[in-house]
C-alpha cells in the first residue's frame, strides 16, 4: 500500500525537481497525466486545443502515448510556475486549490477551496468530482467556473516573479489570473503579512472541458515530470 | 451578473443578512433581521437594514414576500454559497462544534439527544437497502445500529419527506464527541478520510481531508467520489470504510475510554481506533501531547446501500432526535 502523503508534500518533491529553463526551452517540467480510449483521442486534442486558445491551459505541450487501447496524455501542470520561481530562489508556497468565477472573461473570486496542507487527494481532483466547474459556459459566454490555484510569496520577490513569469510567457507558458498586490486578497482569499498572492489556471481545465462534452476519461493531477524536448505543441497534433 | 464590491466588512454584514434571512423558516422583517444580527455581535439598526435589503433587492438577491418581509431568491442562496471563501475554509469544524454543543448524549441519565444524519430512500429499494444495512451493522462500521424510519410527508429535520420516499436517521459520530465535551474533555475533529478493512479489521486510512482546511464538507466529498468499498467490507472483510479523526488531551485518555465503553453498553460505539500519545492514528497524524480516536463515519450503512445502486440520498450532521425514538435495526 503506498504510505500516504498530503498533496503539499507531494507538490514539493515534484517543484524540487523542476529543471525546466524556458529561455532554451528544456528541461522537466510537472505534468498531468489523462487516459482516454483511443477512439476517443482525435475529439479529446479538439477540445484540449479550443481550451488551450482560450487561455484556460498552462501550456499548449502535450505529450501522447499509447497504452494498449488508451492514450496516455502528459499536460503541462501550472505547479511547474512554482517550480521555476522556486528554482530562481523565489520561496513561492502552494497554498490550495479551487475553482475559480470569471464574469465577462475577469477572473472575480474563488468560490471553493481546498488547502494543499489538508488533503492526501489533489484539490482539483476533489474538485473536479464535485462537478463545480463550467469550463464550457466560460468559453463560450465568457462567464463560468473554472479550476484554479493559490501560491504565496514574500513581497520582496514581486520583482523577481514578474520577470521570471514574464519569461515563462514568452516559452508558452501563460495562464496567470492574478498577481496580487502585498498584503492583498487575490480573489477573496487573504494573504499573510508582507506577502503577495499569485493564481493560476489549473493545467486541468483542459480536463473538466473535455469531461462535460461527456468524453468518458481517467485523469491525475500532479503526476510526474515530463521533458519539454518530448513535447509537441497541440497545433502539431490536431489536424 | 453584478457581484457585492463592497469592502470586506461591510460585504460581510451583507452576507450575514442573507444568512439570518436563509436560517428563518418564514419571511421576515428589518426589526426581526437587525435583532438576530444584534444576537451574532453585528450592531446594524433597523433602518441600516432596510438600507441594505434595498441594495440586495437590487442586486436580485433578495425579494420582498408578504408585509415587509423578505426571503432569498435562487440567486440569493447562490451568492450565499460562493461568497467569502476565506470565511467558508473550514466551515465544517464551526457546524460539528454546534451539534457537539446542542447534543446532549450521556450514557447513565435518560438524557439522551444524539446528532443523526439523515437519509431519503426510495421506498422501491427498501428491502434491499435495509438488507444491506444491517450486514454494516453487524459489521460494527457506523456508530449504531439504532435507527429511525419514517414515512412521506414526516418532517426528518428541517425537511418534509417527498412521497415516493423513506427517511431514515442514524446516529451520527459526532454523538461521541458531544459527550466527552460534556464530560470537560475538549474535543477538536481533524480528518475524514476513508480506512482500509481487512479481515473485518481497519487497518490504515487510504486518504484522508482536513476539516478545516476545505469549504467542502470533507466526508459529502469522500461520499461523492465513490471510492469506498463499505459494502464489500460488511459481506467479506476487506474493502473501505468511511470515519473521521479527533484529538484529545493525553491526560483525559482515561476518562474517555471509560465513557466510550459506558456508551457501548447503550447501543453507541462501533469500531474504533484510538492511537498511543502524540502517534500517528492508522496513519492520520496526531499533535504531540494529543490521543487520536477515529470512529467509523455513521453515515456508511446509508453508503453501502448506495454501492449497491440503491436510490438513497444522505445528508451527515443532519439534525438532532431523541435516542428513545430509534429503534434496533434486527
Amino acid at each position: 500500500m503506498r504510505p500516504l502523503a498530503f498533496s503539499l508534500s507531494r507538490i514539493e518533491n515534484l517543484m524540487h525537481q523542476v529543471t525546466f529553463d524556458p529561455l532554451r526551452m528544456e528541461g522537466d517540467i510537472i505534468t498531468n497525466t489523462t487516459l482516454v480510449d483511443l477512439k476517443m483521442l482525435d475529439a479529446t486534442l479538439r477540445i484540449f486545443r479550443d481550451v488551450m486558445e482560450s487561455g484556460l491551459a498552462v501550456s499548449p505541450y502535450l505529450k501522447v502515448e499509447t497504452l494498449g487501447s488508451r492514450a496516455k496524455i502528459y499536460s503541462a501542470c501550472s505547479i511547474t510556475v512554482s517550480g521555476v520561481l522556486l528554482k530562481a530562489k523565489v520561496p513561492v508556497r502552494p497554498k490550495g486549490g479551487g475553482v475559480i468565477e470569471v464574469i465577462d472573461r475577469e477572473p472575480v473570486r474563488f468560490t471553493d477551496m481546498l488547502m494543499y496542507w489538508a488533503t492526501t487527494i489533489d484539490p482539483i481532483d476533489v474538485l473536479i468530482s464535485q462537478e463545480l466547474t463550467s469550463v464550457l459556459e466560460m468559453m463560450r459566454t465568457g462567464s463560468g467556473r473554472i479550476l484554479g490555484n493559490l501560491q504565496e510569496a514574500p513581497m520582496l520577490a514581486a520583482e523577481r516573479i514578474e520577470e521570471k513569469l514574464e519569461l515563462l510567457a514568452e516559452a508558452g507558458f501563460s495562464g496567470v489570473l492574478d498577481l496580487g498586490e502585498p498584503n492583498m486578497n487575490v480573489l477573496g482569499v487573504s494573504v499573510e503579512r508582507d506577502h503577495v498572492g499569485l493564481s493560476l489556471v489549473g493545467g486541468t481545465n483542459i480536463v473538466a472541458a473535455a469531461l462535460s462534452h461527456g468524453i468518458g476519461l481517467e485523469t491525475e493531477s500532479i503526476s510526474g515530470l515530463t521533458e519539454i524536448g518530448e513535447m509537441t505543441h497541440i497545433e502539431d497534433l490536431v489536424s | 451578473m453584478k457581484l457585492l464590491t463592497k469592502p470586506h466588512t461591510s460585504q460581510r454584514r451583507l452576507i450575514e443578512i442573507l444568512r439570518v434571512i436563509n436560517a428563518s423558516e418564514k419571511p421576515v422583517g428589518a426589526r426581526a433581521i437587525s435583532d438576530e444580527l444584534s444576537n451574532r455581535g453585528y450592531e446594524v439598526g433597523e433602518r441600516a437594514v432596510r438600507y441594505n435589503l434595498k441594495i440586495m433587492d437590487e442586486l436580485g438577491f433578495t425579494r420582498r414576500e408578504g408585509y415587509s418581509g423578505r426571503i432569498l431568491t435562487p440567486l440569493g442562496k447562490r451568492e450565499l454559497s460562493d461568497a467569502l471563501v476565506d470565511d467558508r475554509v473550514g466551515f465544517v469544524n464551526t457546524r460539528i462544534e454546534e451539534y457537539m454543543y446542542r447534543s446532549s448524549f450521556d450514557p447513565d441519565s435518560g438524557e439522551k439527544r444524539v446528532v443523526v444524519n439523515t437519509s431519503l430512500l426510495n421506498k422501491r429499494d427498501y428491502e434491499r437497502a435495509l438488507e444491506t444495512m444491517a450486514l454494516v451493522f453487524d459489521a460494527g462500521f457506523t456508530v449504531s445500529r439504532r435507527i429511525l424510519i419514517q414515512d412521506e410527508g414526516d418532517e426528518m429535520g428541517p425537511i418534509t419527506i417527498p412521497p415516493g420516499f423513506l427517511g431514515v436517521s442514524t446516529v451520527c459520530s459526532i454523538t461521541l464527541d458531544g459527550m466527552l465535551l460534556s464530560a470537560g474533555i475538549p474535543v477538536n475533529t481533524t480528518f475524514a478520510g476513508v480506512v482500509e478493512v481487512r479481515g473485518g479489521a481497519l487497518c490504515e486510512f487510504t486518504d484522508l481531508i482536513a476539516y478545516a482546511g476545505s469549504s467542502l464538507d470533507p466526508m459529502k466529498v469522500f461520499m461523492s467520489r465513490k471510492t469506498t468499498k463499505v459494502s464489500d467490507a460488511a459481506r467479506t472483510g476487506d474493502g473501505g470504510v468511511l470515519a473521521n479523526s479527533r484529538e484529545i488531551p493525553v491526560a483525559a485518555i482515561d476518562q474517555a475510554r471509560d465513557l466510550l465503553e459506558r456508551a457501548k453498553g447503550v447501543g453507541i460505539g462501533g469500531l474504533m481506533r484510538i492511537s498511543g500519545p502524540g502517534e500517528p492514528n492508522m496513519g492520520c497524524p496526531v499533535a504531540a501531547g494529543k490521543v487520536g480516536i477515529a470512529f467509523c463515519g455513521g453515515v456508511n450503512a446509508a453508503v453501502a446501500a448506495g454501492e449497491e445502486g440503491v436510490d438513497i440520498v444522505t445528508t451527515p450532521i443532519s439534525s438532532l432526535l431523541e435516542y428513545g425514538r430509534l429503534a434496533d435495526l434486527r
